[in-house]
């Protein structure tokens, strides 16, 4: 019996461990799931791969373990496995396709967490050489890239052989592989050990240097490269190509015909040199367009030879004009001009003729295509005589203009240089279309030059809201979302733009059954009128002073569904509409896994101008519902506003407060959860509406120590379902007033109010009736009779009439004057 | 601190040997052994001068204050006025009163002094003997005002005024200042009907209560003055009205031979319509050098001690002044000296001229050192110091100054200061990169042989962007054509303009005018974003103007000094600055170049600050400084020709130990001057003699301190020793005085122990079997360029004996030798 009794009581005890046990690994199990980072990646190395190779790159960062999937936003990279050997580590094995496009190939990684930050992996024409610190210079094959890195004041040397007469070129991929702010110059010696070359910013380049002559001397050329100043930060990683592949420093001209073919000048080192080659370029098939290329170089053996980095041509659907042309008859827009500001001082003029009335745009493309040119154009109507437009900067230094054009009418542009100066590198592409409408959704910063917030993360089940903006330019009307690529287990719900909204809520929400995948989708914004783009640009490096030194821009958005958080919530519609200049309480309602009881905080991500709202509220553990009070300020605009809650988890305990701005906080508390994606409600609608009902009340007078009684009728509407209470606010200290109940049908309000003996003296222009009720089931308030005047007078001093209304002191000087005439 | 017993003892010794070297007038500045008795012997009387020679009276209101100067044998000369005999003629056209001439009748004549014998003559005319022209404001009135005090900045000149009363700061506006006084709160300082109830009457005779008491005097010549203008209406001056153009202060040059002499100043106007005013009453009075000579307010100059002053006198806008010299009277003869060059032939006309006896030669050490300090900002190895020693031929010191002037650190000097001239700083804007990008071309311009004028030509219109084109860097350190113009005149030309922004320059030529007809040079200079977001451009606007505060109109650009507005049509502003700025026409910009390389070699300008010519901070040596710019114009600023001259010159060479007639020479070059070498220059002596490395920011291991690119870049040694940060374009950034912090650094420091252990060439030559000896004497000659002494070695060898190992009393003997001033110093 004893030892029945006895295993009884360790079944007990035992029972008592194993639920505390499993509770706690339940807990655990639910941490986990709120706990887990996304993943984060800080490199790739090496960041450069071969075209048609398959590599291994590693992949270094944080929280890797379980990323299963590496989302490529171009075309050519196939990831075909991904090992991880630690939570800091993960290797990628890709193949690299023989056609894969040149250059930066922005990738992220995904796992059941999120997706970690955009990242680039840039394709090389070449063999990739990964690099090792040798004393002397390392002899590199022709068409080779090396992938190095710089510390302090390293300088890495390389040899290559090259013939008298043959093209040596290079080119530095540094501040391009979007890690770090690597600044590089390169000096190339002549095997005699002259110094063939000092490059250090190139205009198509920026910071990273490139070079490209003929060879005087048969031999081997030393290529050095260090970091400009000596001060590379520690391990800065670098490619550099060496070979004899065409590598413009300087090109012209910049553009063409979309389809045509042109003859590329490819200059090399100074400006004052003629160019080393000239190329023929197929300009691609798109429609007024900056684009890149792939610069082929074909050999006498038949065999091509690339430019390791495409170069940015701008493509358009019209002729570019030419000098028979012009001398002929002025072209018809739209048209193009190229030219070259040759000497100092020089005014380039080109005359066009416009085949209808309308907007026209007129612009130079200089600068951003490398040219040294700072354009300052005018546009003249070659009838009157007049400038009809002019333009310095517009983005750039290149500038830009719009005019109204007169059919028939032939205009002349004139461009110079607005610093006067002028080199064979001062060319220019001019361009004359019609001004076109323009349409683009972003996704807008959150943090400048961060990364943070340009993904979406959906848990699966649940909810998310992303703000997203519209851009238009001559582009009026209802804007709508449309998702192409979105999955067909996520649904995208928001409002529509209408001309004056910029940025609204969208709210995505993922089915239970979502997979837990990502992928690349394109909100796409479209009017009746026209169907517009996305475009996303992610800060890569930064500089001192804010200064953004690379970036990737894309036209996808990355979105994936993660494994679920243990609670919901959602906005009870509202009932009824918001007066202006009253209040409405929201209600939230939190739906939590069993056996997970966090509290939650919820906050109105959106409210419009002048309603306010509480910055958060907080749904305790025991609790489900949480209240909001919205205030609608007099300024308030009637109108219809979409309505969306966010909600995250809290701290435990409510003590510990949120970071204040500039804190350092150096070990967040256990109880924080630190990358609990936030969840939203559903999409509702919440109705601005003004006040339904009104009041008059006249000025009030009383003295101290008195009391008086104030009447007033109700006109309009008041529901009388609901259960209302009249008070009144904004009395100063010591003059009460009690509140009363209103009984159905009734429209006199009358008020007592009391004036303490030591009352302040004076006028209190801010009183108002608030009638405070529940309406449908929501309580709701109406401020009626607002800015009332209290005025508060000594025993003996207020002036009143027979009624008892304040009397000014003119009337009461009359009255009192003519009492005495009687 | 805490300094071992030895090192202490040791440090002793060696500064006990430093003063001995220097002599017993090494530093002193001892009252009494300057030989300056008080006893004053003239010699014979030469010659007789009377001030003004020409005088013009004008109406019955003029008068002119003569002052007769009888001048000696030996220079010196005598206020005689009181003394001399004085014939008016027998005309009646002036009476001779108080040593003044007032106007009785009109005509022409002459007055002649005598004096010992000696007779001088002075032209007289007078017009309008009985007329009273009405009283002029700004010659008169204002002038009353400016001489009383009342439109200084601590009173009514304030920027705010004084007690709701404002006057212009020295009278720089007087159409607003007649405002002001007339028409300001209703007229309320002008009594019309009762003139002497005017408020300005009883405020400046103190009738009423008035914070600057009663300045002027109720029975005075300038309260009858102020009345009679009030009682004519208090009327304005017309456009036609004279103004001053220039004045004149006689006599020009004073040598007092005695203490407590006197010597009256006499100051003449001379106005735009020709016309000349005695306005020495009206006149305020200067002197730079109280210690020497003091002036009152009614221009009498005394005497105080032995020295150089300059006396200003200001009237209106305009000063000029006086050279007041006291020296002693007592027999002198110029030693027997080698004359090594004009530079010495024309210190010692000065010397002469002030009874000032020069030092002696240095020896070959001193000699050797100082010169390497000196050109290439290095000690002489031992190496070198053996072989000059060794070296007997009498043209050793001229070849040893050529080598250093061949090598690439001689260069590196120059390149400093231009450097701190031109601010290269991470600052205003100017990236890291840009930053090295603009020492970079700097120093490749000095290095390729670039002169000053063509670094100035390439600067000043530099156009693009700053990492393009590095120059252009230069306009970011200001950007305001006011700071530029004051940046530009100060490193360029050695003037000082900032006052002219608010107001005329009390103390020099420069008037608001100049101040922005010459900002208006950078009037166009356009901005604008780079490509790199660290690049700025920067171009010629081709559009835009200053305004002058007064009057608020558009300004074209001139020249300082100039009458007429540049020649500018079409042409970028500072293309033009830079072209006349560095011509080899432009005098001032030589001289100022000049003055600055002279600096480099004595520790003092000729003109001292280098960046403060004004006129009331004449020369020390007008002379000298022409002739070293006449050479830099012969010689298209190429500056080592001068710098060869300078260092082969016998002043240059002069030991500088004093002797009793030049003990208190600080500015006329009769000895050399004991300097403390700059912060550069000794960490990179320090590191030298050690065999140590610095880690200086911006540059790789190996590298001098001289050669940091940023004057903003951070080293705990250079700032506290006074390197210029290049905050300013003032050459008082550098500073080479020493500090208590500077001493404690190097007592306890790392930059004296630790170099020492981070070089090891004491164990290294103890390795090599050297016996303490040998390495005692290596060390001191390494660093002082001098064998030791026998005290010195005998203190190491006691040191030994005690029992303390070579190795600890080698270290602390190198550490005694590092921290004293004759290390520490160039002398």
């Amino acid at each position: 019996m004893e030892l029945i009794v006895f295993s009884l009581q360790l079944d007990i005890k035992r029972l008592v461990v194993l639920a505390f046990a499993s509770t706690c690994m339940f807990c655990c199990a639910m941490l986990s799931t709120l706990v887990a980072s996304p993943p984060s990646l800080e490199s790739i190395e090496p960041p450069v791969a071969s075209r048609g190779a398959t590599v291994e790159l590693r992949a270094t960062g944080s929280s890797l373990t379980g990323c299963d999937q590496v989302l490529f936003y171009r075309e050519g990279i196939e990831c075909i496995g991904l090992q991880s050997s630690s939570d800091e580590s993960l290797v990628l094995q890709l193949r690299i396709a023989p056609d894969c496009p040149l250059g930066p190939h922005p990738v992220r990684i995904q796992s059941s967490s999120g997706l970690s930050e955009l990242r680039t992996i840039v394709v090389s024409p070449f063999p990739v050489l990964m690099g090792t610190k040798q004393a002397e210079p390392l002899l590199v094959e022709p068409n080779t890239t090396y992938v190095g890195a710089l510390s302090g004041s390293d300088t890495d040397r390389f040899r290559i052989h090259c013939r008298q007469g043959e093209i040596l070129s290079g080119e530095v991929v540094a501040v391009r592989l979007g890690t770090k702010l690597l600044d590089t110059e390169i000096t190339v010696m002549h095997p005699d050990g002259s110094i063939a070359c000092l490059v250090d910013d190139t205009p198509l380049l920026n910071q990273d240097p490139c070079f490209t002559f003929r060879a005087q001397q048969t031999g081997e050329y030393v290529v050095e490269l260090r970091a400009v100043g000596s001060n590379a930060d520690s391990g800065s990683p670098y490619a550099i190509h060496l070979g004899n592949f065409p590598r413009p420093s300087y090109l012209f001209p910049a553009g063409g015909k979309a389809g045509s073919q042109i003859a590329l000048q490819i200059f090399g080192i100074h400006p004052d040199e003629p160019p080393v080659e000239t190329i023929e370029l197929t300009i691609p098939d798109a429609s007024s367009a900056l684009v890149p290329c792939e610069l082929e170089r074909v050999e006498a053996d038949g065999s091509r030879r690339s430019c390791p980095s495409p170069i940015m041509i701008r493509a358009a659907n019209f002729e570019t004009a030419t000098d028979e042309i012009t001398h002929r008859e002025p072209p018809v827009a739209p048209t193009a001009f190229h030219g070259v500001i040759q000497n100092n001082g020089q005014l380039d003029h080109h005359a066009f003729r416009v085949p209808e009335n309308g907007l026209w745009v007129v612009e130079i493309y200089a600068e951003t295509l490398g040219s040294r040119l700072d354009s300052s154009i005018e546009i003249i109507d070659t009838q009157s005589g007049r400038c009809v437009a002019q333009s310095d900067d517009f983005d750039s230094h290149d500038s830009r203009a719009v005019f109204a054009g007169h059919s028939g009418r032939i205009y002349s542009v004139q461009v110079k240089d607005k610093r006067t100066q002028s080199s064979p590198w001062h060319g220019y592409r001019l361009e004359i279309r019609p001004l076109a409408p323009k349409l683009m959704s972003f996704l807008p910063r959150r943090d400048k030059l961060s990364q943070t917030g340009q993904t979406v993360t959906v848990p699966r089940g649940n909810r998310v809201l992303a703000m997203m903006a519209i851009q238009r330019n001559r582009v009026s009307g209802t804007a709508s979302l449309e998702w192409k690529g979105l999955p067909p287990s996520i649904v995208a719900s928001s409002p529509n733009w209408q001309t004056d909204n910029f940025a609204l809520p969208v709210v995505l929400e993922a089915s239970t059954a979502a997979a837990e995948t990502a992928s690349l989708v394109e909100p796409l914004p479209w009017t009746e009128a026209m169907r517009g783009k996305f475009v996303q640009t992610i800060d890569l490096v930064r500089g001192p002073a804010d200064a953004l030194y690379c970036a990737s821009t894309v036209n996808q958005l990355a979105l994936s569904v993660t494994r679920p958080v243990p609670y919901r919530i959602e906005l009870i519609p509202p009932a009824n509409a918001l007066p202006i200049g009253g209040t409405l309480d929201l209600l939230v309602r939190v739906e939590r896994e069993p056996g997970w009881d966090a509290p939650i905080e919820v906050q109105l991500p959106l409210l419009p101008e002048f309603v306010e709202a509480p910055a958060k509220i907080r749904i305790e553990s025991n609790e489900s519902i949480g209240r909001m009070t919205l205030r609608a300020h007099p300024r308030a605009q009637p109108q219809s506003w979409p309505l969306v809650v966010e909600a995250n988890i809290a701290n435990r305990n409510p003590s510990e407060k949120s970071m204040q701005p500039g804190a350092i906080d150096i070990a967040p508390s256990a109880s924080t959860p630190l990358d609990s994606p936030a969840v939203c409600s559903s999409l509702r609608s919440l109705d601005i509406l003004a006040c339904p009902i009104h009041a008059a009340l006249d000025s009030i007078a009383a003295e101290q120590g008195q009391e008086i009684e104030i009447a007033c009728t109700i006109d309009g509407e008041l529901d009388d379902t609901g259960r209302w209470n009249a008070g009144l606010e904004g009395l100063p200290n010591r003059v009460t007033s009690e509140g009363f109940a209103i009984e159905p049908g009734e429209r006199q309000l009358r008020f007592k109010i009391r004036v303490a003996e030591d009352a302040p003296i004076g006028t209190f222009p801010d009183l108002q009736i608030r009638l405070t009720g529940e309406l449908k089931e929501q309580p709701i308030s109406y401020c009626i009779a607002g800015k009332t005047k209290l005025v508060i007078s000594p025993p003996g001093k207020s002036k009143r009439d027979e009624q008892g209304r304040l009397l000014s002191p003119l009337e009461a000087l009359r009255r009192q004057r003519s009492s005495k005439s009687l | 601190m805490r300094i071992q017993e030895t090192r202490r003892w040791l440090l002793m010794l060696v500064i006990g040997c430093f003063c001995q070297l220097l002599g017993p007038h090494g530093n002193a500045r001892s009252a009494g052994t300057d030989g300056f008795s008080g006893e004053e012997i003239h010699g014979e009387l030469t010659e007789l001068r009377i001030a003004p020679d020409r005088i013009h009276l004008r109406s019955a209101r003029d008068q002119q204050r003569i002052v007769v100067t009888a001048h000696y044998a030996d220079g010196s000369s005598r206020d005689v006025t009181a003394e001399c005999e004085v014939d008016v003629g027998q005309s009646t056209l002036v009476q001779y009163l108080d040593e003044t001439l007032l106007p009785t009748h009109d005509g022409e004549g002459q007055i002649i002094v005598q004096y010992g014998g000696l007779a001088a003559i002075a032209r007289l005319d007078v017009l309008n003997s009985s007329q009273q022209p009405p009283i002029e404001f700004r010659n008169e009135v204002l002038q009353i005002l400016t001489k009383t005090g009342c439109n200084t900045g601590k009173c009514h000149g304030a920027g705010s005024g004084k007690d709701g009363f404002r006057l212009s700061l020295f009278g720089y506006d007087p159409a607003g200042d007649h405002l002001r006084i007339t028409r300001e709160q209703n007229g309320r300082r002008i009594h019309w009907n009762h003139p002497e109830q005017s408020l300005l009457m009883l405020k400046a005779t103190g009738n009423v209560a008035h914070t600057g008491g009663g300045p002027i005097a109720e029975d005075s010549a300038d309260y009858r003055m102020l009345l009679q203008w009030i009682a004519e209406g208090a009327p304005s001056d017309s456009e036609q009205s004279r103004i001053v153009e220039s004045i004149e202060v006689f006599p020009k040059e004073v040598v007092f031979s005695k203490p407590s002499g006197l010597q009256k100043l006499v100051v003449l106007a001379h106005y735009s319509d020709g016309s000349q005013q005695d306005v020495t009453a009206r006149s305020v009075f200067l002197s730079n050098n109280d210690a020497a000579a003091s002036v009152d307010s009614d221009g009498m100059v005394q005497a105080n001690g032995r020295g150089a002053s300059f006396v200003l006198a200001r009237f209106d806008q305009s000063s000029s002044g006086a050279s007041i010299l006291v020296r002693p009277g007592t027999p002198f003869s110029f030693p027997e000296v080698p004359v090594l060059g004009e530079i010495d032939r024309r210190i010692d006309e000065r010397l002469r001229y002030l009874h000032i006896s020069p030092s002696e030669l240095a020896s070959d050490e001193i000699f050797l050192r100082r010169s390497s300090i000196d050109l290439v900002g290095l000690l002489p190895t031992e190496e070198e110091f053996k072989a000059f020693l060794k070296d007997s031929s009498p043209d050793k010191r001229s070849r040893w100054v050529e080598s250093l002037m061949e090598r690439s650190e001689f260069q590196d000097q120059w390149i400093l200061h231009w450097a701190e001239l031109l601010q290269i700083r991470t600052n205003n804007g100017v990236s890291q990169k840009a930053l090295l990008r603009y020492d970079q071309w700097l120093r490749d311009a000095v290095h390729r042989g670039m002169t000053i004028d063509k670094i100035v030509r390439d600067l000043l219109p530099a156009s693009g962007g700053t990492l393009e084109n590095p120059a252009t860097n230069y306009f970011q350190t200001e950007t305001t054509p006011q700071l530029m113009a004051e940046n530009v005149a100060q490193v360029f030309l050695g003037t000082r303009i900032q006052c002219a922004q608010c107001h005329n320059h009390p103390f020099d030529r420069w008037t608001m005018n100049d101040y922005y007809d010459f900002a208006a040079f950078f009037s166009q200079i356009g901005y604008k974003q780079g490509e790199d977001p660290r690049e700025l451009t920067i171009f010629n606007s081709a559009q835009g103007e200053i305004i002058h505060p007064l009057g608020k109109k558009g300004i074209a650009p001139r020249f300082l000094g100039t009458a007429t507005p540049a020649e500018t049509e079409g042409r970028d502003y500072r293309d033009v600055l830079a072209e006349e700025l560095a011509s080899l026409d432009n005098r001032a910009f030589a001289r100022n170049i000049a003055n600055v390389v002279w600096a480099h070699f004595f520790g003092v300008g000729i003109v001292d600050p280098v960046d403060d010519v004004r006129i009331s901070n004449p020369p020390s040596n007008d002379s000298l400084l022409d002739y070293l710019a006449d050479r830099l114009i012969e010689e298209k600023y190429n500056l080592a020709p001068i710098v060869r001259e300078i260092c082969n010159s016998r002043a240059y060479q002069a030991q500088t130990a004093r002797n009793p007639s030049n003990a208190l020479d600080e500015r006329f070059y009769s000895h050399q001057k004991i300097r403390r070498m700059r912060a550069e220059v000794l960490l990179d002596c320090v590191c030298q003699v050690t065999e140590s490395n610095e880690r200086l920011p911006g540059l790789p291991v190996g590298s001098r301190a001289v050669q940091i690119a940023d004057g903003a870049a951070a080293n705990y040694f250079l700032t506290t020793f006074g390197r210029s940060n290049r905050n300013l374009a003032c050459t008082c950034e550098t500073k080479v005085a020493p500090t208590l912090s500077q001493a404690l650094h190097l007592l306890n420091g790392e930059t004296t122990t630790g170099k020492i252990a981070q070089g090891g060439i004491i164990a290294q030559w103890l390795k090599e079997e050297l016996s303490p000896e040998d390495i005692a004497q290596r060390l001191t000659i390494r660093s002082l360029s001098r064998k030791p002494t026998t005290e010195e070695m005998r203190s190491l060898s006691d040191s030994l004996r005690a029992g303390a190992k070579p190795a600890q009393a080698l270290e602390d003997y190198f550490w005694a030798l590092l921290n004293s001033n004759e290390f520490i110093f160039n002398h």
